[in-house]
């Protein structure tokens, strides 16, 4: 009878609150253990996946150029079609053309791929002379190259192509910010402007990704396809 | 599971309630436990994949840049990135023009070949070997019977590229370190872009000779032995490039070409 009576007027005492409040506490911080590095696992596991998605577009360009002897117009109207012709008026940068190229149209933060081309890349009647050229460099002064020449930089602004070997395509993703960071935020048509980008490992005020195609890439290529000589 | 000693005016029904606790709590806590462990294992599966893959794209990516270079030059190729006092300023990646006629292994030479800074899965400069019968400081321009100077092996010591096979050697060799084995004391030099040079071939690469082995060793008690992972451009496939870019300047065809028609 007093057993019953402490109960009814003493509730079952399970856990004290603070009992309670250590035990949740231990299990919140495992739990945070676990989401933490998930939630930078996600990060790197897009970086990885734009990277591939990246090395994609290098060979699907390849492939583009081996088939078509020249290098897609960039879209600037955000259609995913590549805008032609692009050889004539003023270098352009704009969008990668996904839509003719049939690739992916967003990287693995939904940002929109760019794209800039060395516009004799981009016409069937220059390109073999241009891959073939030897013995010039790429610089204003020197007319064998056109002026629309390509430098990339890191980011203690070391170029990162040599005069003669330079980017004929590039290709960037904005990373997780989505906005173009450093020399990728400004445009320079022209080699007299020094139209320069940017490539580097992700830093404080820098995440964009960026790769590029050389004229080495396509020669073997073509050569294999009997494009070349 | 533990139990407590009854407190006053604790019943074994109060006891039963705080059991059911217990294992509500516990089995959260092996749960959560489990499910890291396993995402773990997923991460450490992941990590191993794009490490494979990131060594294979730039290992092909720099084939292909060579080929390209070899088409160009008539069969030459560029001299490994030989310099030991780059820095970072000047960045690595320029061949210094005169490697030896009995071979040379050094940095890749990217710049020289309008690559981008490649690196192996495990964060590496790539390493290059050049035979010194393609080096671009030669005086000659191979030829279709030109013997290269290096093979290559798999870890079990059989011949992937011989001398005295149709490949007639291997005219170049591009190499991805990979993390140090066992044998291999790496101390990173700060200054240096690739955090080291060619001078310290010798503990990245686990042979510096005319035969190099690609693949992954362990030992019985798994320790790490070889890991190099390699790719190579043969005598013969140089040869066969070149003569297709460069067919009037080449040495070796006849003047009407026939000998340098494509197979």
């Amino acid at each position: 009878m007093t057993a019953t009576i402490a109960m009814m007027t003493r509730p079952g005492k399970g856990f004290t609150l603070t009992e309670l409040a250590v035990v949740l506490v231990i299990v919140s911080l495992l739990m945070g253990g676990l989401l933490i590095p998930l939630g930078a696992q996600q990060e790197i596991e897009k970086r990885r996946a734009t990277e591939q998605q990246l090395n994609n577009i290098r060979e699907a360009l390849i492939t583009f150029a081996t088939v078509n002897l020249r290098l897609p117009c960039p879209d600037t109207n955000s259609d995913g079609l590549e805008d032609v012709p692009c050889t004539t008026n003023a270098v352009r940068d704009g969008g990668l053309p996904w839509k003719t190229m049939a690739i992916a149209e967003l990287d693995a933060w939904s940002g929109s791929w760019l794209y800039r081309i060395e516009r004799d890349y981009a016409d069937t009647a220059t390109l073999k002379s241009r891959i073939l050229l030897d013995g010039a460099e790429c610089s204003y002064a020197n007319t064998a190259f056109r002026f629309d020449c390509i430098d990339v930089q890191n980011n203690a602004g070391v170029r990162l192509n040599s005069d003669r070997e330079h980017p004929i395509a590039i290709i960037y993703s904005t990373g997780p910010n989505r906005q173009a960071d450093g020399h990728n935020a400004s445009y320079e048509a022209t080699r007299s402007l020094t139209p320069t980008y940017q490539s580097d490992v992700p830093g404080a005020n820098f995440d964009d990704l960026l790769i590029w195609v050389n004229r080495s890439s396509l020669i073997s290529p073509l050569i294999a396809q009997g494009q070349l000589p | 599971m533990c139990f407590r000693p009854m407190r006053y005016g604790q019943t074994n029904a109060t006891r039963r309630q705080q059991g059911g606790y217990v294992l509500v709590i516990m089995l959260v806590i092996i749960v959560t436990g489990s499910l890291y462990g396993l995402l773990d294992r997923l991460n450490v599966n992941a990590a191993e994949t794009s490490r494979v893959t990131a060594t294979n794209n730039s290992l092909k990516q720099a084939r292909e840049a060579l080929l390209a270079y070899a088409a160009m030059h008539k069969g030459l190729l560029p001299c490994p990135d030989m310099a030991s006092d780059d820095v970072l300023a000047t960045m690595i990646g320029t061949g210094a023009g005169a490697c030896s006629s009995n071979g040379s292994i050094g940095l890749l030479p990217v710049r020289n070949l309008g690559l981008p800074d490649l690196r192996d899965g495990d964060g590496n400069c790539l390493w290059y070997a050049l035979s010194g019968t393609h080096r671009i400081n030669g005086s000659l321009a191979p030829t279709d019977s030109t013997v290269a100077q290096y093979e290559v092996l798999d870890t079990l010591g059989t011949a992937l590229v011989s001398k005295t096979g149709t490949e007639k050697g291997a005219a170049a060799i591009i190499l991805a370190p990979g993390v140090a084995t066992e044998a291999q004391a790496r101390t990173p030099v700060a200054y240096k872009s690739c955090g080291t040079d060619s001078s310290q071939a010798n503990t990245h690469l686990e042979s510096t000779s005319t035969q190099f082995t690609t693949g992954t060793l362990k030992s019985a008690t798994g320790i790490l032995l070889k890991n190099d992972q390699l790719t190579w451009l043969t005598a013969s496939q140089v040869w066969q490039l070149a003569k297709k870019l460069t067919p009037d300047d080449n040495p070796s065809c006849d003047d009407d070409g026939d000998d340098c028609d494509d197979d």
